[in-house]
């Protein structure tokens, strides 16, 4: 190994420990209230609080496409989408909180959410 | 440009659009995730042609990817990326050249891929916290440039004769 | 010089990265172990609702106090002006039994009669025996005839009641209901206590009539959820950013029983008797006053949409939401703004003043 080669592998080592931490410390945490967000262009357009019990099959119409989202036993995954690649489809099931499926060629982003959203909800 | 040149850089040109297309059939566990192996035939071009020829072969791929995909999504990202990833190559390899072996140059590359594919898609979803991602993108891609160095510097071995 | 501290760095990189690694540790380690602010939070079913208090702060053993005395308080208020229970000093006024009262009976009549004389009667305590006609909300409501209607609606007007510094008088037949002001003001005592103890993070939710004090952990604004009028409990249209204030929000999907396919309501209409058949969804009121906020959320409820716009033209002081009928559209004060994230894309926001929101 050459000096450089050195340095970089001890980049690679630190940020391999650092995925690894961020990882760790993130599915450490309970995962309970989830919603999830589904914004196009930045701009959301849905939102639905996820529970065990809760199974729907939801068709996401926004202006740069169609894509379909199924939610399932706590957890959302995109199971149809009108864009190029299937990304977004390929990414299979979002189970925890920050977990996100993006259609990049629609402009879509769909993201779990954790239940800090609000602190009292008044009725 | 020499007969020879043009022949070798055409033949890298199409061989890194094939890799490129076969490449996005195959299945991986996240949005993003590419071995990369067309940068096998830019790192090879700067290698045994040069700076020029390095970017020629990214930037032709990249658009010819373009037009048999028509995936303009993919076109800005890897567009954004591959031209940050053979600026990095090519200073690494023109500038500092004794420092550093070729698969940790390609390495190098991947990461300035990693980053400009992440700001591209932050950019065009609008939503920043896709950043987040850039962490276990970087680990995979030192993996797979890692690879794709090796590879190339079996190529270029292998093609020694033709230089 | 330059290429020493080179070398030496390039040596020693092992020593380096296992240093770096370290820090990144410890510096997780210490996050987790950093004195945090402790959190007492307890639930409980008082005032005909679920409570639901929340104290921030150092010291344990102060806050479990203070929570334990909050909801004794609430009890001891709750037997003070429950009309649900005999003993209690509003049912006495009601019955006759008694006209002496404690201090803070007087003080919530009193306050209660202000905010009635604010709205020109849309807010009424005494609309008691119309309340207890209906019985919405227990297990006696029933459609009344009109005719029992009409012969209770002479006894309701807030002026008939006197008031001295330790009496209430009622007029003939008059029965006080305190319903659509006690959470609130209750919720402005419990605040005021929680802040003389010197907890500076509280979150007071009785039943939807929520009271924060200062601010969230973390140094934010606690992030308060308004009901969705067509959604199940619990789905908000909206997020109000809140620091040391209250808010309170009254709709018709609150309480209410159906019959033939109608829906009656709990609030009602003091000039009618009936169930009030306002353009309204529902009404949040933004108010450091509690008490306030609540009995002004049930009277805009009854004014409807161009009447509380009138009044908040003329009381910039108040800070609402109001969601016009079939939830297409929600009114925000000007002052809210900044605060108000809406959250039901098929909700348009219009903010009083900047748009024809008077149509």
């Amino acid at each position: 190994m050459k000096r450089g080669d050195k340095v970089l592998s001890a980049i690679f080592l630190l940020l391999l420990s650092l995925t690894i931490l961020v990882y760790t410390l993130r599915y450490c945490r309970p995962q309970n209230g989830l919603s999830v967000e589904v914004r196009s262009d930045g701009v959301l357009i849905k939102e639905i609080e996820l529970n065990k019990n809760l199974t729907e099959e939801i068709l996401i119409e926004y202006k740069n496409g169609k894509n379909i989202i199924l939610i399932e036993e706590g957890r959302v995954a995109v199971i149809s989408a009108d864009c190029p690649d299937k990304d977004c489809i390929k990414r299979g099931w979002l189970k925890y909180k920050g977990d996100s499926s993006i259609c990049l060629p629609n402009h879509l982003s769909i993201r779990l959410k954790g239940e800090a959203e609000v602190d009292a909800v008044t009725f | 440009m020499t007969l020879r040149k043009i022949i070798l850089s055409s033949l890298f040109v199409s061989l890194a659009l094939v890799f490129n297309l076969i490449e996005g059939l195959l299945p991986f566990p996240m949005p993003g995730v590419k071995l990369g192996t067309a940068n096998v035939f830019a790192l090879s071009a700067l290698v045994m042609m040069g700076t020029r020829e390095a970017f020629m072969v990214t930037i032709l791929r990249v658009f010819l990817a373009l037009l048999i995909t028509g995936n303009f999504f993919s076109f800005f990202c890897a567009i954004t990326g591959g031209l940050l990833a053979t600026v990095t190559m090519v200073l690494l390899y023109t500038k500092l050249e004794k420092y550093f072996s070729l698969s940790w140059i390609s390495v190098a590359g991947a990461w300035a891929f990693n980053l400009g594919q992440t700001l591209v898609a932050s950019f065009v979803v609008g939503d920043f916290r896709l950043m987040y991602y850039l962490l276990p993108l970087l680990v995979i891609g030192t993996i797979s440039g890692w690879i794709v160095g090796k590879l190339a510097e079996t190529l270029c071995i292998r093609l020694e004769h033709l230089k | 010089m330059k290429l020493k501290i080179k070398n030496i760095v390039l040596k020693n990189y092992k020593s380096i990265l296992i240093f770096l690694v370290a820090i990144v540790l410890l510096i997780s380690w210490l996050k987790t172990i950093s004195p945090k602010s402790i959190k007492v939070e307890q639930e409980s079913y008082k005032l005909g609702t679920i409570v639901r208090l929340t104290l921030y702060g150092a010291d344990r053993e102060k806050l479990e106090r203070v929570m334990e005395n909050a909801m004794s308080e609430i009890s001891r208020y709750e037997g003070l002006f429950s009309v649900n229970i005999r003993t209690s000093e509003i049912s006495k006024i009601n019955s006759g039994e008694q006209s002496i009262v404690s201090e803070e009976t007087v003080r919530i009549i009193t306050d209660s009669l202000k905010y009635a004389e604010d709205t020109n009667g849309a807010f009424d305590p005494t609309i008691g025996a119309i309340v207890k006609l209906w019985g919405i909300g227990t297990e006696s409501a029933r459609l009344p005839e009109k005719i029992e209607v009409d012969a209770l609606l002479p006894y309701v007007g807030y002026k008939k009641v006197c008031l001295t510094k330790d009496m209430v008088i009622i007029g003939e037949n008059q029965s006080l209901d305190l319903g659509g002001i006690a959470k609130g003001w209750i919720a402005d005592r419990l605040a005021e206590n929680i802040k003389k103890e010197g907890i500076s993070s509280a979150l007071i939710d009785l039943g939807g009539n929520i009271a924060v004090v200062g601010k969230a952990p973390q140094n934010r604004a606690w992030r308060l959820g308004l009901q969705h009028p067509k959604s199940p409990r619990g789905r908000y249209f909206a997020v109000i950013d809140a620091i040391d204030t209250s808010v309170v929000t009254s709709g018709p999907y609150e309480r209410y029983f159906e019959e033939n396919g109608v829906i009656y309501h709990h609030i009602f209409d003091p000039s009618s008797g009936h169930p009030s058949n306002s353009d309204l969804e529902s009404v949040t009121i933004i108010s450091k006053n509690s008490a306030e906020a609540d009995a002004l959320c049930t009277a805009f409820f009854i004014m409807g949409e161009k009447k509380s716009i009138e009044f908040l033209n003329l009381h910039k002081n108040i800070q609402a939401v109001l969601v016009v009928k079939n939830c297409e559209r929600a009114i925000i004060t000007e002052r809210l703004k900044k605060s108000f994230t809406i959250k039901d894309p098929a909700i348009r926001v219009d903010v009083i003043g900047e748009k024809d929101e008077t149509r």
